[in-house]
């Protein structure tokens, strides 16, 4: 009932934006229409004008020159090399003549020390008159080098010898795929962001200024729809919009803008400009970019709604969305400051990072982990955006008009309804701003402080859920699942991880075979590592996530998600999660795996202990074999071995799977019991 | 009351609070102004029965709009509470199902310009939950009770006021409510419309429907009210039939009563004063 509802009201937000006529401008005609016009208009104009340059008769001048000098320079103007026509006008005054433009530029001679000084005369206010002096110092060159030649061969010696003794040249090993993505990558970025928020502001003013302006905004509080139902849909509208916005105006300029360049190379003969490269070289950049800007346009739309929801009307509205512009449009220049790339610290800044990695989309640089946090940190944004979003649109003062002074984002904890479960906005907001700690302050801290830095990440992580489960009044004991366990359940859990443990090496290796750069640049994060002392290294890495985490991702998350839906979906959802945590492409799958394993067990027994304590040990054991290598390597040499053989590997899976299909038979018939009983 | 206390309760409030902050001048030299929290209702309580016509009665400000809001769960109030029986007998209090039952009216329901009548109808009704074929065999009915048929598929921008007022009681109809709650319905209406609502509201009385609306014409709500109540600074001064209003302030006619009430509650010679500077 409640999809349906938001499907209706969807509906309802699609049709109402549709049957406005300046949507419909803004969307199809603008992009459609104008930008190619414009494009090629200017296309047609620019080569028009090369032409006409190319034309143009400039009228010239002498002063002061004698007879032999005149004659030479004319006849360089008749020279095969000179591109440009000229007329020879006779003055008494070329000064005089000049500004009164009946000439575009004329030359005098005097001498200086012995030496001819031939001065270009001109105005720098006519274009003409600048373009004739760029033309009459071509020949004046070549008038020069004639001398040379002549003076040289004078001496008696090769004049192309002296004057060429070297020869200059260049030769580029990119690829044109390469060049042309160098290109792109500077300029595209912007003008995605752009277009994307050009798409989004103007249903976002519609669904909101707009509505109220219109005064529906009351009668759609009359309808039996909750608040979140509303503005999800009304959110919902206007990115898809904004998507839909973005790929035509993607689509229609790349298409003028190929159109362009065959014109150009048309009229250019040179073989540089002409496009026959490898259009599949961008399909991994175009389809990635697809994805991005579904992100981005769901932050985009949130923000401008956000600043909308304020307006009273349309005007007002535009008045407030201009500096959001404006800061949008500032940052999306980034690509074109020249050393700004995209960075572990580049990655987390709004807008930035969206620019930054359209850029090393172009560029064929793909750096995954990196693209990995500017998506998570643009879902975390979006989130936080919405959730904000949200909040406003709930309070009567804005949707009532009455005033902004006594807006509450965050509710007072005295004000807060007991209740033993998180909501799935609980998870998705806590999850949010535990990322953006995550990026921000997390990686910052790891940076600088190393090792303290990794405890303190560690920390807010621990702290993160029980401050907010203490806010929202939640049941810990149920939350958090604080029991202890049974022998059975231990003793069944315990062989259900080994089964996990061993899969997950199994999994690690074959990953790290199929992508090989990424677990190198995992390690070489950690190489301060090894001068931490073994204890404290232990209690970073193995206690303190052990404890946290769980809290986190088995007691929050899968509570939440359990309350609300299926076992599977519960433990698969809350071990995804789990995984994109890591924030790195091998990792998402084994902590994926280990997250499926400590849910299952969590489930099975009841108690977050025994998922504690398997997380301690899988990280106490990575630590182990980081300090004392060698060690493990005499007692334990299939753990840390390099490579495995396909012997290996097989009889690995067999036994993994044969300890987990064990335990998972005594679990599920235990779950079954325990569903008919309920 | 007329119909006594055999009739069931359709709708009903209890200690209903409405807190709003003001501004206020404070003082005129330094341009400073202040905040000051009141109470646009403050403390009401009203029953009412099934098939029962109730009019709430007020001079501008007294609080009629934020009750009427607050009734129809668009506006929460700051204390107190508000339930509805449905079909079936049972309290409900969730404002997503209490509006279910309610069609609410005011002037600042505006409809939906871009569409037309009943393309907005049928838009009404999926969002209602109604099912498509009942939905469409609504929106003919409906259609034929308001007199519709001629302009249900005009865009709604291009109806005239009394045209826009009957597809706004359309709206309030789809999902067949059992309470109406109409927030001057009438005002700036010519007869021929005016008159239409007020043959609409006796009609679904008829139907034992449930009918709360705030007015300003007190013939209109002589003549059509079962019990009017009478709300100043967001209290309730008066209420009754309006014959038992006219017999407690011993006048004729309501809008005499309505005086009357006023003057009564202590404020009568600030208000006369106030006519005379109109005169």
């Amino acid at each position: 009932m409640k999809t349906k509802r938001l499907k209706a009201l969807f509906k309802k937000e699609i049709i109402d934006i549709f049957r406005d006529k300046k949507t419909i401008f803004m969307m199809l005609v603008l992009p459609l229409l104008l930008y190619p016009l414009l494009m090629i208009g200017m296309a047609l104009l620019m080569s028009a004008i090369t032409a006409n340059q190319a034309q143009t008769v400039y009228k010239v001048s002498y002063e002061n020159l004698e007879q032999t000098q005149i004659s030479k320079i004319e006849d360089t103007f008749e020279d095969d090399s000179m591109k440009y026509k000229f007329k020879i006008i006779s003055s008494d005054n070329p000064q005089d003549d000049l500004q009164n433009k009946k000439i575009d530029c004329y030359i005098s001679v005097n001498k200086n020390e012995g030496k001819n000084v031939f001065t270009m005369n001109y105005l720098s206010a006519s274009e003409t008159s600048r373009n004739a002096l760029g033309a009459i110092s071509e020949a004046l060159k070549i008038y020069q080098e004639d001398i040379r030649r002549q003076k040289i061969e004078a001496l008696g010696m090769d004049a192309d010898e002296v004057l060429n003794s070297i020869q200059v040249d260049d030769k580029d090993y990119s690829t044109k795929e390469e060049s042309v993505g160098f290109l792109l990558g500077t300029i595209i970025p912007f003008f995605v962001i752009i277009s994307i928020l050009l798409g989004a502001i103007y249903p976002a003013i519609d669904v909101t200024a707009g509505e109220r302006e219109r005064g529906t905004l009351e009668t759609l509080l009359t309808l039996p729809v909750s608040n979140f139902e509303m503005i999800m849909s009304k959110f919902l509208a206007v990115a898809v919009i904004s998507c839909i916005t973005a790929v035509l105006n993607i689509l229609s300029t790349g298409a003028s803008m190929l159109f362009m360049v065959n014109i150009m190379a048309g009229s250019v003969s040179d073989s540089v400009m002409k496009l026959n490269m490898d259009i599949h070289t961008f399909l991994p950049a175009i389809l990635f970019l697809v994805i991005v800007i579904i992100a981005f346009a769901l932050f985009m739309t949130a923000i401008c709604m956000c600043v909308c929801i304020f307006a009273k009307s349309f005007k007002e509205a535009n008045n407030y969305i201009t500096p959001v512009m404006l800061i949008v449009m500032f940052a999306g220049y980034s690509t074109m400051i020249p050393k700004v790339e995209l960075t572990s610290a580049t990655a987390a800044i709004p807008v930035v990072n969206i620019a930054l990695m359209i850029e090393s989309l172009f560029t064929f640089e793909y750096n995954y982990p990196l693209y990995g946090i500017v998506l998570l940190s643009n879902v975390a944004y979006s989130i936080l955006t919405i959730w904000i979003l949200g909040r406003l649109y709930n309070s009567e003062q804005v949707l009532f008009g009455e005033g902004l002074s006594s807006i509450k984002l965050v509710a007072k904890r005295s004000e807060m309804k007991e209740r033993q479960m998180p909501g799935l906005g609980d998870v998705t907001l806590l999850l949010g701003v535990s990322l953006l700690l995550l990026i921000y302050v997390g990686s910052y801290m790891t940076v600088k402080y190393k090792v303290y830095g990794i405890l303190f990440q560690q920390a807010m992580i621990l702290t993160l859920p029980l401050c907010y489960a203490y806010y929202i009044k939640a049941d810990f004991k149920k939350l958090f699942s604080l029991k202890l366990p049974n022998i059975k359940s231990i003793l069944v859990s315990i062989i259900m991880g080994m089964g996990g443990f061993m899969f997950m090496l199994v999994a690690a290796q074959v990953l790290s075979k199929l992508v090989p750069s990424s677990l190198e640049q995992v390690n070489a994060n950690f190489e301060f590592m090894k001068e931490t002392p073994f204890l404290l290294l232990i209690f970073v890495v193995a206690v303190f996530p052990a404890i946290g985490e769980e809290l986190l991702f088995r007691g929050f998350v899968y509570q939440s998600f359990r309350s609300k839906s299926k076992v599977i979906m519960a433990v698969l959802a809350s071990s995804a999660i789990f995984g994109i945590y890591h924030m790195s492409f091998i990792k998402f799958f084994t902590t994926a795996i280990l997250g499926i394993v400590f849910a299952v067990a969590l489930e099975y027994s009841n108690s977050i202990y025994i998922g504690m304590v398997m997380h301690f040990c899988n990280n106490a054991f990575s630590v182990f074999a980081f300090k004392y290598p060698k060690v493990v390597e005499k007692y334990l040499p299939i753990f840390v071995k390099e490579k495995f053989t396909v012997v290996e590997i097989l009889s690995m899976l067999a036994i993994s799977f044969a300890l987990m299909a064990g335990a998972g038979f005594i679990i599920r018939k235990e779950l079954k019991i325990r569903k008919n009983i309920s | 009351m007329k119909n006594g206390g055999e009739a069931t309760i359709m709708i009903s409030a209890l200690h209903l609070k409405k807190q709003f902050v003001k501004t206020v001048a404070k003082d005129k030299k330094n341009k400073k102004s202040s905040k000051v929290e009141f109470y646009a209702v403050n403390d009401i309580s009203i029953q009412v029965s099934k098939g029962e016509i109730l009019g709430v009665l007020g001079p501008n400000g007294a609080g009629k709009t934020t009750l009427l809001r607050m009734l129809a769960t668009i506006m929460e109030p700051t204390s107190g509470s508000i339930s509805i029986s449905t079909k079936d007998n049972v309290q409900i209090t969730d404002p997503v199902k209490v509006k279910q039952e309610i069609g609410y009216l005011s002037g600042n329901t505006k409809l939906y310009h871009r569409l037309s009548v009943r393309e907005m109808l049928r838009m009404l009704g999926e969002i209602y939950g109604i099912e498509k074929s009942e939905c469409e065999e609504r929106i003919d009915q409906i259609s034929k009770l308001l007199d519709m048929e001629d302009f249900c598929d005009n865009r709604i921008e291009r109806l005239s006021t009394g045209q826009t007022q009957r597809a706004s009681i359309a709206r309030c109809l789809i999902h067949n409510p059992s309470v109406y709650i109409f927030d001057e319905p009438t005002l700036g209406l010519d007869i021929i419309s005016s008159d239409a609502i007020i043959h609409f509201m006796k009609k679904q009385k008829s139907e034992g429907k449930t009918v709360i609306y705030s007015t300003h014409y007190m013939e209109e709500a002589q003549f059509l009210c079962d019990r009017v109540i009478m709300i100043y600074q967001g209290k309730i001064i008066a209420s009754g039939t309006p014959d038992e209003i006219m017999q407690n302030t011993n006048t004729s006619n309501l809008r005499e009563g309505f005086h009357q009430t006023l003057k009564n509650y202590g404020e009568g010679e600030h208000e006369d004063e106030k006519i005379k500077s109109l005169i």
